[in-house]
């Protein structure tokens, strides 16, 4: 079995962290896929980084993951046939963006998506680590899905200690530019928040040109962190290096996103908490009254540009709309916005394809419980 | 709150693990028998092409005679894993991929030897514990690198590069913890009845040499573990969790037992004069075509390199005439340009 004889390799589609990505198409059903070429080690054999993006993805089947179909090997290279998605998220703010900016109703279907996948990233105890819109593809159907896995990590007890030569400068949250080793799902929550601020204004939020000019382009807007707010992150993580800051005052988030509606603000600042211990977690952001609470201003499909279909307006609006409750400000670590169990299961859009709903069920349960019963097939 | 089993869709489930590689007892024992029988028909069939009349000597193994032998290798990974002081997800990771090999593959096609130094070398790079493979090779006698390498890929798509195992020493230490937070818990337990904690870890280590993890989840054999340690605090634990006179508790009653019995009877040390004397007789009978350098495996991949050649050869000339008829974007659809109709790739 080799990828030669099943797919016939197209136009190069990028160069990823460790592998060329080329378009594919399928012999024999003509699907269109990713292949994702991956040399191999000629000392160590297949690289740890590719055992692990297929380890990972192996488990991760979601509608916002990018899904891995196959993997085949020619005499020096791996192949791994991803689904293909036409475009990622810089792309589609270029070519679909006022100067890079989308129209709320979109920023808020790609925000939905992008919690969504983190979350069942998350709650699979993965870390993806690299959030950055060049890393969210986006298909035809306006459907997000995280991709690149090659630097995802499965976390657990015990905490591990990481590398902090992880994700894209831009995207990379405070604790970690601080040097901390043990984070965990809050990192991936800051990049999202990143990200969301780029969608609503079209360019990256924190711009910094090396670790400590990124600290201070974060200081700049989110405002230095009080002497005990910085003791109290050392305390939680020792092998973080406080040095003295130069002391910023918090800027109002509005006059950055004069676009963003207070909802949208007020989840920014949630995502976007300096102390990894207060910001939100992707599940509570679920939640949060941006998504519940607004009423979709703009018809889907006004909008749209041949070739190219809206995101999907499945889970909006949102099923627990309906269920306003008061929102308690000023509780910083307590999680507020707590999600129903039945948030996915009652409704599920029309064209939601059987599969997607399954998908949906299956992270909708329980927490790990492994007491099945189980005797033998 | 575990009461009913609908309300419930744990990770677990969704996992390759659950999915793909749970079989019944009955289901393992078809499997093996049915590998054996095929391997050894197309070891016969090879041996005759050669050299007519050679099979009729040979006595190939049977199912069990390579179960036995598979085992004896469990045991080896973790002599290694001593050795190389790694983490306990390693060994038991490692374990599992030499099982689930074997059943896709059979003894006589390849060694178990050399199977169970890839799984192992492939187990450190899917838990994060990477080591170098000279580092990892110059530390184990009569091993090259390439040894390790060769296989690694066969062993990869064995397993469906579904590397992510869950471990029944993990589950373990889940029920310790819970054990630690239940009402009835004493107020030092964690100390003073570690010892307990030990000796079910042991036996959870003892059913790594049984096939209790292809049948049983990881936390049914935690529990029957620490049962055979202590059955006190087995009950306490499995009586918090489900209601008194549950059939859910029944029913995880009897699984205990049955995995109770797979441990105790593979704790038994592995008699190492039987191993031998299969291991020498699997020299006489192992598939002459994946033995480097004999003559079968030369002329196995003197045909496959025919093979390769010829397809080359019709993509080239399926090439030329697309670009000679004007047909650069290609019409698959409506001519079968380019179709594999080789029996030999998939």
């Amino acid at each position: 079995m080799s990828a030669q004889t099943n797919y016939i390799q197209l136009e190069k589609l990028g160069e990823g962290t460790y592998a060329t990505v080329y378009k594919g198409r399928s012999r024999t059903t003509n699907e269109i896929v990713a292949l994702k070429e991956i040399n191999l080690d000629a000392e160590e054999g297949t690289p740890s980084t590719a055992i692990r993006e297929i380890s990972l993805m192996k488990e991760l089947k979601h509608v916002n993951i990018v899904r891995l179909h196959d993997v085949m090997h020619t005499e020096t290279k791996l192949v791994l046939i991803f689904e293909f998605c036409d475009s990622d998220l810089k792309k589609y703010m270029d070519q679909h963006g006022d100067r890079g900016a989308l129209d709320p109703a979109t920023v808020r279907s790609f925000m939905f998506q992008l919690l969504k996948g983190t979350h069942f990233c998350h709650e699979n105890q993965v870390l993806h680590r690299d959030l950055k819109p060049q890393n969210l593809l986006i298909n035809r159907k306006g459907e997000l899905k995280l991709g690149d896995f090659g630097l995802a990590r499965a976390f657990g007890v015990p905490v591990n200690t990481f590398s902090n030569e992880v994700v894209t400068l831009w995207y990379r949250a405070p604790d970690v530019l601080l040097g901390s080793r043990t984070y965990s799902t809050s990192i991936d929550v800051w990049s999202c928040g990143c990200i969301f601020a780029e969608m609503i204004t079209g360019v990256p939020l924190f711009r910094g040109k090396d670790t400590q000019d990124q600290l201070l382009h974060i200081m700049r807007v989110l405002g230095t962190p009080s002497e005990q707010q910085l003791a109290k992150m050392a305390k939680d993580s020792p092998e973080i290096q406080i040095k003295p800051f130069p002391r910023c005052p918090k800027m109002d988030l509005k006059q950055v996103l004069p676009k963003a509606s207070p909802a949208a603000l007020d989840l920014l600042e949630r995502l976007l908490k300096f102390d990894p211990a207060e910001r939100i977690s992707a599940v509570d952001a679920l939640s949060h009254p941006y998504f519940t609470d607004t009423v979709n201003d703009m018809p889907f499909g006004m909008n749209a540009t041949p070739g190219s279909m809206p995101p999907p307006s499945f889970n909006f609006p949102h099923p627990n709309r309906h269920q306003q409750r008061p929102v308690q400000h000023g509780q910083p670590g307590v999680q507020q916005y707590s999600m129903p169990p039945s948030m996915f299961t009652q409704q599920t859009h029309p064209h939601m394809t059987m599969q997607q709903a399954q998908q949906q069920n299956m992270y909708n349960g329980m927490q790990y419980q492994q007491q099945q019963q189980y005797g033998g097939r | 709150m575990a009461t009913s089993n609908k309300t419930l869709t744990p990770l677990y489930e969704a996992s390759t693990q659950f999915k793909n590689w749970r079989h019944s007892s009955e289901d393992l024992a078809k499997i093996r028998s049915s590998l054996n029988s095929a391997a050894v028909a197309v070891i016969r069939q090879t041996l005759e092409a050669y050299e007519p009349g050679s099979s009729l000597a040979v006595s190939f193994l049977t199912p069990d005679e390579e179960l036995l032998l598979v085992r004896l290798y469990i045991s080896k990974i973790s002599q290694l894993c001593g050795f190389f002081r790694f983490p306990e997800e390693v060994e038991a990771t490692a374990v599992s991929y030499l099982k689930r090999f074997y059943l896709k593959n059979t003894v006589m096609d390849w060694h178990p030897k050399n199977v169970m130094l890839t799984a192992l070398f492939l187990a450190t790079k899917t838990t994060n514990n990477p080591i170098s493979l000279e580092a990892y090779t110059d530390n184990i006698p009569k091993t090259a690198p390439s040894d390790v390498l060769e296989l690694e890929f066969l062993v990869a798509q064995s397993l469906g590069f579904e590397f992510a195992v869950w471990h029944a020493h993990r589950a373990l230490w889940g029920i310790w913890l819970d054990l630690q937070t239940v009402p009835t818990a004493p107020p030092d337990r964690a100390l003073l009845e570690s010892e307990k904690y030990d000796a079910a870890h042991r036996h959870l280590r003892n059913s790594r040499l049984s096939d209790a993890e292809l049948i049983y989840t990881p936390s049914q054999i935690a529990l029957a573990s620490l049962s055979l340690a202590s059955p006190e605090l087995a009950a306490e634990w499995a009586e918090f969790k489900f209601p008194l006179g549950s059939p859910s508790l029944s029913r995880l009653q009897s699984i205990v037992a049955s995995i109770k019995t797979l441990i105790q009877s593979s704790s038994q040390p592995v008699d190492v004069e039987a191993v031998r004397a299969v291991d020498l007789r699997l020299k006489l009978c192992k598939n002459p075509e994946k033995v480097v350098g004999s003559k079968a495996y030369l002329a196995k991949k003197a045909e496959e390199e025919r093979k390769a050649e010829e397809k080359r050869n019709r993509k080239a000339t399926d090439v030329q005439q697309a670009i000679a008829e004007g047909d650069l974007f290609g019409d698959e659809l409506t001519r079968g340009l380019a179709v594999d109709d080789d029996d030999d790739d998939d």
